[in-house]
């Protein structure tokens, strides 16, 4: 985890919107 | 005692005991699935839900009390259920009710065609001398009063060092058989962002205390995930962040008492020992709401229909088995009692299994283990997994619908800094929560699916979910375009 990408607002916008694209993806996942 | 509260509309009757983050995300589900076929009573103490995952900034002083809370009396009125504000004392499964003692003292006999145990934790600190804020030494973030006790401690500190003292502070949990270890971990992590941006981190010293095997197990058994092409485990990160912000970390320790003069535990391969403190907050040991159940004869069945640590049975493999023999398959699907077909258990009610990390031993013969969390999002997915099954009843089908942990996905956004220009949060996808070997054969998870990220982006992510939640729990327009 490189600490210089962690407060680089770019990257963090790319990490926000992969992050809760996959996290919304999961949550809508159901079983059956 | 009042008289028998049974409606005469005919309907069939919901009750559902609890609204936190499972009994809550039920009731709301029933809301859209039987809203005009059936009549659904919510019993909960004190008319509020508390959005827990933020109680965490309330014990750093960062957030006031009132954003995570609201009132559940209007949400119930608005959803057109019937709300009592009490407890359960007692379930009649044969009879089919359940005593309620409400906020006036008085008692009610509520009626039921099916009923939802939602009742969350009760917090054992009696379960280790002197935990505790009431009787004890200790702090806590299990609800708002403690985590606004824990704010005025952790201040006063703040007041010390102000003046040139120095303080060590002890965050983690306060018994060998603890869960939760995130909230800690956020606890932790809050306060050291908290003293670096008051100018304090030098004067003070942070042990973590945690009955976890390793850092980053959070009784889930750890993580991996794919960053760059390669394999990275959650322990190896949160030792990496524990390094970078001065943390000790003390593991796979289990906490056995809290005197004014230290903390007292027993870790694996140490003798036990003493920890002094000038602040501690220790997670508290999860049981079972204490509730009688009793059959129709009069007779308690308490002991049939729960395990020894109060969570009720359901349709689980409890079996005692080695660790190497845990199966995928052990966890409950549809959270239903063996016994009743009417009678569910979600979120912290329900009894797991087994748990999900390794037990260890201490040469003093203290059991140590992470007990399974069974987090905001899990109770919610199990929430509406009973809502759809006692939907399903209801209109005279089975109850078709599972989602197990085996099954089920957990995201987890640990703050470590609540500010949105630089705070931080560590990022957890994991699919699915329980292991599974035979689907997924290498790492028991879905390794494409599983996220580990550290950074500014998770405060964001954090503050999004709390201001979303608090909108979808509500019941706002909208509410069921937000997965639980």
């Amino acid at each position: 985890m490189n600490p210089f990408l962690r407060n680089f607002w770019p990257y963090q916008i790319w990490r926000f919107i992969r992050m809760n694209a996959k996290m919304y993806a999961i949550a809508k996942h159901q079983p059956d | 005692m009042n008289a028998s509260s049974t409606p005469s509309s005919g309907l069939p009757r919901i009750v559902i005991l609890g609204a936190g983050f499972a009994g809550h995300t039920a009731a709301l589900h029933l809301s859209r699935l039987v809203r005009s076929q059936a009549h659904v009573t919510v019993v909960a103490p004190r008319n509020r839900f508390t959005w827990f995952p933020s109680l965490i900034w309330v014990g750093t002083g960062t957030m006031s009390p009132e954003k995570v809370w609201f009132p559940l009396a209007p949400v119930y009125e608005k959803l057109g259920f019937e709300y009592v504000d009490g407890r359960a004392e007692s379930i009649h499964p044969d009879e089919r009710f359940v005593e309620v003692r409400r906020a006036d003292g008085s008692t009610d006999r509520l009626t039921y065609d099916f009923l939802i145990n939602a009742t969350g934790p009760y917090l054992n600190f009696e379960g280790t001398p002197g935990l505790g804020p009431k009787e004890g030494n200790t702090q806590s973030v299990c609800s708002v009063e403690h985590a606004l006790g824990a704010r005025d401690a952790y201040l006063e500190n703040v007041a010390h060092m102000k003046k040139g003292n120095r303080r060590r502070f002890v965050v983690g949990v306060g018994h060998p058989g603890a869960t939760c270890q995130g909230a800690a971990f956020e606890y932790i992590m809050n306060v050291d962002a908290d003293l670096r941006r008051r100018g304090l981190r030098d004067r003070a010293e942070l042990i973590w205390l945690s009955n976890e095997p390793a850092a980053g197990d959070f009784g889930v058994d750890g993580i991996e995930a794919r960053i760059g092409g390669k394999i990275v485990t959650g322990s190896s990160v949160i030792d990496e962040l524990f390094k970078e912000r001065g943390i000790t970390p003390i593991l796979a320790a289990g906490v056995t008492g809290v005197g004014n003069d230290g903390i007292a535990y027993d870790r694996v391969g140490y003798e036990p020992a003493t920890l002094e403190y000038d602040f501690a907050m220790l997670i508290p040991q999860f049981r079972g709401i204490p509730m009688k159940y009793i059959a129709a004869d009069g007779s308690e069945i308490t002991e049939k229909m729960t395990v020894p640590s109060g969570f009720m049975r359901v349709d689980a493999d409890y079996t005692a088995k080695a660790y190497d023999a845990y199966s995928a398959a052990d966890w409950p699907s549809i959270y239903r009692s063996p016994f009743y077909d009417n009678l569910y258990a979600a979120g912290i009610a329900f009894a797991p299994p087994h748990p999900l990390s390794k037990t260890l031993k201490t040469a003093a013969g203290t059991t140590i283990v992470a007990t399974p969390p069974r987090t905001g999002m899990a109770s919610g997915i199990m929430g509406r997994t009973v809502a759809l099954n006692i939907a399903e009843q209801v209109a005279g089908h089975p109850a078709i619908h599972h989602e197990s942990m085996s099954e089920m996905p957990a995201a987890c956004i640990a703050s470590m800094g609540h500010s949105i220009w630089n705070g931080s949060a560590a990022s957890i996808v994991m699919m699915p929560v329980a292991r599974d070997y035979e689907r997924y054969p290498e790492y028991g998870r879905d390794i494409d699916l599983c996220e580990l990220d550290v950074g500014l982006s998770g405060a964001w992510t954090k503050r999004m979910l709390h201001e979303a939640f608090m909108w979808k729990l509500q019941a706002k327009p909208g509410w069921a375009m937000i997965p639980e």
